[in-house]
This record gives C-alpha cells, sequence and structure tokens, in this order.
C-alpha cells in the first residue's frame, strides 16, 4: 500500500475522463443523434510499483478507459496525465517516447499479433525503436522469449504455432522489448484455462517484482484481480463505483454493486459452499449506457435504493482509509458524512 | 433404480490427417433423475465431444465409436437416426455455451420453440405458442408475451440464454446436457442462470450434466463431480469429497490454480506446469504423468478408474499413488494445490 502515494507525481493519471460515441448518424453530414458515454467522469491515478486493478461487466466501459490512458483513443472530455505531463491531445509524434514507457497486452492473442509475422520479429519491432539492432537485438529477443518463459530456439515460429497460453507470453514479451514502466493489461488471461490462467498471473507477478513494473489490470474476473491487485477500481456504466485497497473492497465492500458483483462470484471456499446459501443476486441487468438510468446508475437493481437514489447522482466519497465509494446509502456505514 | 443415464466405456475417436486424434477414451459414468452431475476439463479435455456424443452431434465420416451410453430403452452410441431424432429436443434437452450461435438469428425465438413442441407433440400452433410464452415467462423473460416475438439480437446475452432453456424445456425433459451454459455471461447474470438451473431441477426432477471449466460453480451447484484431463476421467467422486479430500493430483493442481476471491494477493499460485497433452500422441500411460510431480515409475501404466479409499466406494480415481500419502503430497501453503515441478518441464 502506497502511505505516501498521496504527494508523489502518480505516474498515470485520468482526471474527469470522458469518452463518448457518437451512435446513429443522419445521413452524410447529419449530426449524430446520440451519444454512448462510455466512460464518463472518471478520475483515478497509477502509483509506481503497484497494480491498480479495474474489474466491472460488459460494457461498463472499463476497455475504453484502457485504451483512452494509453492514448490509443482521444478522450472527448477530462485529462490523462502521464509522470505529471499532460498527453490528452499530444500528437503521434510527441507520444512516441511515451509509447516507450506505456505498454498495453491484450485480452485476444489470437488477434493481437501478426499471423505473418514470425515471433522474432514481433517481440524486435519494439527493439528497433529503442534502437537496438542487428545481433544485439537477436539476443535481446531470445533474452525476452526466456523471460516470458519461451524457449529461445522458437523464434522463427508463426504465432499460430503456439498455445493460446504461448501466444499470450508473446504478447507480454513484446510489451516488454521497450522497457517499459507501465503495462495496462486488458483482460491477459480470461482466454486462457486455469492452469496455463496461474502461469500468466505468477509470470506476471515475478516480472512486477524484478522490473518494478506498475500495471493497470483490467478484468471481469474479480478472484483474478483481487490476487493481483493492490487496489481495486469497480466500474458500473462507465462510472467508478468504488475504488479502495483490494482488502478493503472485498472484505469491506461499501457499493451495493460491489457486494452484489462479489456474492455473484461462484465460491470454492468451503465455508460458502457448505451452506450453499444462494446469495442475494442482483436482479435485472445493467442498463443502457446511452441513456443511462438518472440518479445512481443502479439504483433500478439495488436493494437500498430510496427516493433520492432515483434523482441525484451520488458523488464519489472518502470513507476512512480512503476508502472511496459512490453511494447514498453505503453498506455498513451509518450516516453518510456531508 | 436404474439410472437415467449411464455411460459406459464411451469412446470416440477422429480421423485426422495426423492419425487418430482419441478425444474420448473409455469415459464411464451414471446420471440419476434430479442429478446434477458436473464435467470439469480444460480445453481439450474431451468433456464437450462426450456431451455432444451422448445426442449424435459428433457422428461424422471421419468419427468412431466405442462403448455404450443407455437412455431408458434407448442405446444412445448405437441407436439410429430415426431413434435419436425422437429422444433429441423431446427427451434429452441441450443447452449450448453460445446463444447466439445456437438460435436461428432469422426466427424469432417463440417460432422456434413452437417448432420443436410441434415436432415432438401433436398440439395445435396457438397451444404450442400459449405454452411457449409460459415457457419463457418461467425462465425469468420479462413481458413474455410481447418478447416471444423478438429476434435472438433483440434480446440481452443473459435473456438470449433464457430463451435457449425456454427451448430446451419445452418437451419436459428428463436429462438436461448443458455446456458451459454461463461462460459468455457476466457474474451478475451467471448468478442468476444457475439460480434457474437449480431451481428446474428441484421442480421437474430434470437429470443435468453441466459441462463447465470453472470449478467455483461445480462446488455451487454439482451433486456428483467428473474432472476430465486428454480425455479420460482422472477423478469421480460426490462434490464436497472432490473439494475435501481429492485424490487426483491434476484435480489437485485446478483447484490450486484458481484464485479465489478469499484469497488476499501474494500467495503465489501453485500454477501447473507445462501443458495439456495432445490427444494425437497422448503420453503412454497416466495421462497426467509428464506434468505431474509426483510421478514415479508405475505411472508408465495406465491406472484403472476405481475406488481405491476403503471407506468411499463412491470416490473414484485414476492415480498409482499410496491414497495414505495423498494428504501430505497436495498440501501447498496450507492449502490444496500441485506443488512445483522438481524437473524442469
Amino acid at each position: 500500500m502506497s502511505a505516501a502515494g498521496a504527494d508523489r507525481v502518480p505516474l498515470l493519471a485520468a482526471s474527469g475522463l470522458q469518452q463518448r460515441f457518437p451512435v446513429t448518424r443522419s445521413l452524410l453530414f447529419g449530426r449524430p443523434s446520440s451519444y454512448l458515454t462510455a466512460v464518463d467522469d472518471v478520475s483515478l491515478a497509477l502509483h509506481e510499483g503497484e497494480t491498480l486493478g479495474v474489474v466491472g461487466e460488459s460494457g461498463c466501459g472499463k476497455t475504453s478507459l484502457a485504451r483512452c490512458l494509453v492514448r490509443l483513443a482521444r478522450p472527448t472530455g477530462g485529462t490523462v496525465h502521464y509522470r505529471g505531463q499532460d498527453i490528452t491531445h499530444a500528437s503521434a509524434r510527441q507520444l512516441r517516447p511515451i509509447r516507450a514507457e506505456i505498454q498495453m497486452v491484450f485480452q485476444d492473442p489470437e488477434a493481437s499479433l501478426n499471423p505473418r509475422q514470425r515471433v522474432g520479429q514481433i517481440v524486435a519491432t519494439g527493439l528497433r525503436l529503442r534502437g537496438v539492432g542487428g545481433s544485439a537485438a537477436d539476443r535481446e529477443v531470445r533474452n525476452l522469449l526466456a523471460q516470458v518463459g519461451l524457449n529461445p530456439e522458437h523464434v522463427n515460429r508463426f504465432p499460430h504455432e503456439f498455445s493460446g497460453g504461448q501466444r499470450q507470453r508473446i504478447g507480454i514479451a513484446r510489451a516488454l522489448a521497450v522497457q517499459p514502466k507501465v503495462i495496462v493489461l486488458d483482460e491477459p488471461v480470461s482466454a486462457l484455462d486455469v492452469s496455463i490462467q496461474a502461469q500468466v498471473v505468477n509470470l506476471l507477478d515475478d516480472l512486477q517484482q524484478e522490473q518494478g513494473l506498475s500495471y493497470l489490470f483490467v478484468a471481469h474476473d474479480l478472484a483474478v484481480v483481487r490476487h493481483v491487485s493492490d487496489r481495486i477500481a469497480v466500474m458500473y456504466l462507465g462510472q467508478i463505483v468504488e475504488l479502495a485497497a483490494a482488502d478493503e473492497v472485498y472484505g469491506r465492500p461499501l457499493h451495493p454493486y460491489t457486494a452484489a458483483l462479489l456474492a455473484a462470484i461462484p465460491s470454492t471456499d468451503p465455508a460458502r459452499r457448505r451452506g450453499r446459501h444462494r446469495p442475494a443476486v442482483a436482479p435485472g441487468e445493467p442498463g443502457n449506457p446511452i441513456s443511462p438510468p438518472p440518479g445512481c446508475r443502479f439504483h433500478p437493481r439495488c436493494g437500498r435504493a430510496t427516493d433520492v437514489c432515483r434523482t441525484t447522482q451520488p458523488p464519489l466519497v472518502a470513507y476512512s482509509g480512503g476508502h472511496l465509494a459512490a453511494c447514498h446509502h453505503p453498506l455498513g456505514v451509518e450516516s453518510v458524512g456531508s | 433404480m436404474a439410472a437415467l443415464l449411464q455411460v459406459t466405456d464411451l469412446e470416440v475417436a477422429f480421423r485426422t490427417h495426423d492419425g487418430p486424434l482419441r478425444a474420448v477414451d473409455g469415459v464411464s459414468f451414471a446420471v440419476d433423475a434430479g442429478q446434477i452431475v458436473a464435467v470439469v476439463g480444460e480445453s481439450g479435455s474431451g468433456k464437450s465431444v462426450m456431451a455432444m456424443t451422448l445426442l449424435g452431434l459428433t457422428r461424422g465420416a471421419n468419427a468412431s465409436f466405442g462403448g455404450t451410453a443407455q437412455f431408458g430403452d434407448v442405446e444412445l452410441v448405437g441407436a439410429t437416426e430415426d431413434e435419436l431424432r425422437a429422444v433429441r429436443g423431446a427427451q434429452i434437452a441441450m443447452i449450448f455455451q453460445n446463444p447466439m450461435t445456437a438460435l436461428n438469428p432469422v426466427q424469432r425465438i417463440g417460432r422456434q420453440i413452437v417448432e420443436q413442441i410441434r415436432a415432438h407433440e401433436p398440439v395445435s400452433r396457438a397451444a404450442a405458442r400459449a405454452r411457449t410464452v409460459e415457457l419463457l415467462d418461467r425462465v425469468g423473460i420479462p413481458q413474455a408475451a410481447t418478447r416471444v416475438d423478438a429476434f435472438p439480437h433483440e434480446l440481452s446475452g443473459g435473456m438470449r440464454q433464457r430463451a435457449m432453456i425456454a427451448l430446451a424445456l419445452s418437451c419436459q425433459p428428463r436429462l438436461l446436457i448443458a455446456d458451459e451454459p454461463t461462460t459468455a455471461l457476466d457474474v451478475t447474470i451467471q448468478a442468476q442462470i444457475l439460480a434457474e438451473i437449480e431451481e428446474l431441477r428441484r421442480e421437474t426432477g430434470v437429470g443435468v450434466v453441466f459441462i463447465t471449466h470453472d470449478l467455483g460453480i461445480v462446488s455451487q451447484i454439482a451433486d456428483q463431480v467428473l474432472v476430465m484431463y486428454g480425455g479420460r476421467v482422472v477423478e469421480s467422486a460426490p462434490v464436497d469429497a472432490m473439494f475435501d479430500d481429492p485424490q487426483h493430483p491434476y484435480t489437485w493442481g485446478l483447484l490450486g490454480s484458481a484464485p479465489t476471491a478469499e484469497r488476499a494477493r501474494r500467495s503465489r499460485l501453485p500454477a501447473i506446469g507445462g501443458s495439456p497433452p495432445s490427444l494425437l500422441r497422448p503420453p503412454a500411460g497416466c495421462h497426467f504423468a509428464p506434468r505431474c510431480p509426483h510421478s514415479f515409475d508405475p505411472c508408465g501404466q495406465t491406472p484403472a478408474l476405481r475406488d481405491r479409499l476403503a471407506d468411499r466406494p463412491g470416490h473414484l480415481d485414476r492415480c498409482w499413488l499410496e491414497p495414505g500419502q495423498k494428504r501430505r503430497l497436495r498440501e501447498v501453503d496450507g492449502q490444496i494445490g500441485l506443488a512445483a515441478a522438481e524437473r524442469a518441464g
């Protein structure tokens, strides 16, 4: 836990970040008739050496957020800072040195590796940007492959000759090639079988210890996120509803949505299994991000909702221990401090 | 009482360019009415092929079969297409992983369900439609009377899966085969669907074969568990025995690899080294031996699937290790897991 985090300049920070996509355009030059707000007023900071988990269900905006943070997409509002430098509207040229420090690993290694390039070429691209070429690059590629647990002899193979877990390792090796400071991981293990998932999670852990990397770990699997994260942000319909240290989020969730998510994870824990109790499941489905419910976006599915929840959007408020939650009636808190 | 479904030594092999692929290699198990039997395993363990074979969905020029699957008085493996057609949909129904590809995208969901009812029962279109609305309502689709005319793409993922369950239930099957029915869904929706399947089992006494890779789901809804690896069942036990006293090292590895929300950060996951075997050229003897840190000489021979615990006749496994040693061997940091391999591998 980074106690000194408050006064240090965060590595990567978003403030009031918004990402809207136009939905329907009338013919030709017509104006968009509505917008889908994928990310709506999100602020968070990633500190050096930490892992910040971002969880939420499909369509909650977690991937859009990740893409804005690495500036694969240009946010429509708010700012993104890297080491205090505003990169919200930085040009491709200005972004170049920053790209070498922020890398991304994608969910589907099948789609994110060029099928016509050999593994050696895929990994060496990043090296070339760093100015490493020739036989030095060859050596470095082999080192990187060994580092992620692949056989260095396989540099001349194509991605399709590897299994899913191995392909994800290639994606990680490619990210490491530029010696980044931050890696944004978008569902890096969700396409993998459990035993392979565990290998990749362990690998990420080792790399972080060895190289002092910072991770932004985006996933829908709460068990995996708990395992890897120092702090966790829970997203619902484009907004952060809770943000706190991992143990706080799991041990003392304040937002009813977080509690519902946790209750919905099928558990192998003996204590929970014995009772075979069916936990209170959030009814219904997430609303539509084109026209989200007014007030608190979770209120149609929430058992604690009252009139105020239907009309007023709850702000993200700090509770004890810097635990942030956006709820009018947080769990286990008697009266909300104003 | 005879079991609802009795599978004995089921074998499925496909002739491929690279030689025969033994996808299912001698699988035996039984399902009783009202019982949920979970089949767990990773990709390529043969669990889906096994399930699809029960409905004759793997038949083809390059496929060969062995063993039997007795369902009432029908033997499914050797049944003719006509016999199978009478059983499929009516007595055995299947729920697939991806409802978007399993439902016909150009037909309204109501029409698809009506078609199935009328294929098996002599009822009028109107009566079948009324029953369809009832079914949709029953599986928790709001405004069933209007949604019955929706196309699959007009429904959310969770609602589509509910529609598929309604389709599966339309002829009151005695056996439901669910192949990863919640894998494509978000956790809160998954919890709703699991609750739905459990309720159905309770109300209608349908037997369920539930295929999944998620041990959390297994522990929540299964009565009996089969663990598959490399086309074989490596362990078969009642659910509590499986989680509290697992006998096969692969099961230990699976349990150890899965992070749980209860376990705090920085406890290293005891992963299983290596990757699953190729079914084209499986290892001789125990299929798990090459990845098993506890393997020893006898593992070159295939162990039989049988009960090795004196006090628990229903708990079967395929492992040569002495049952008395297992408790010690599977302990990793105070939890069940597979110790790191001593050999590189």
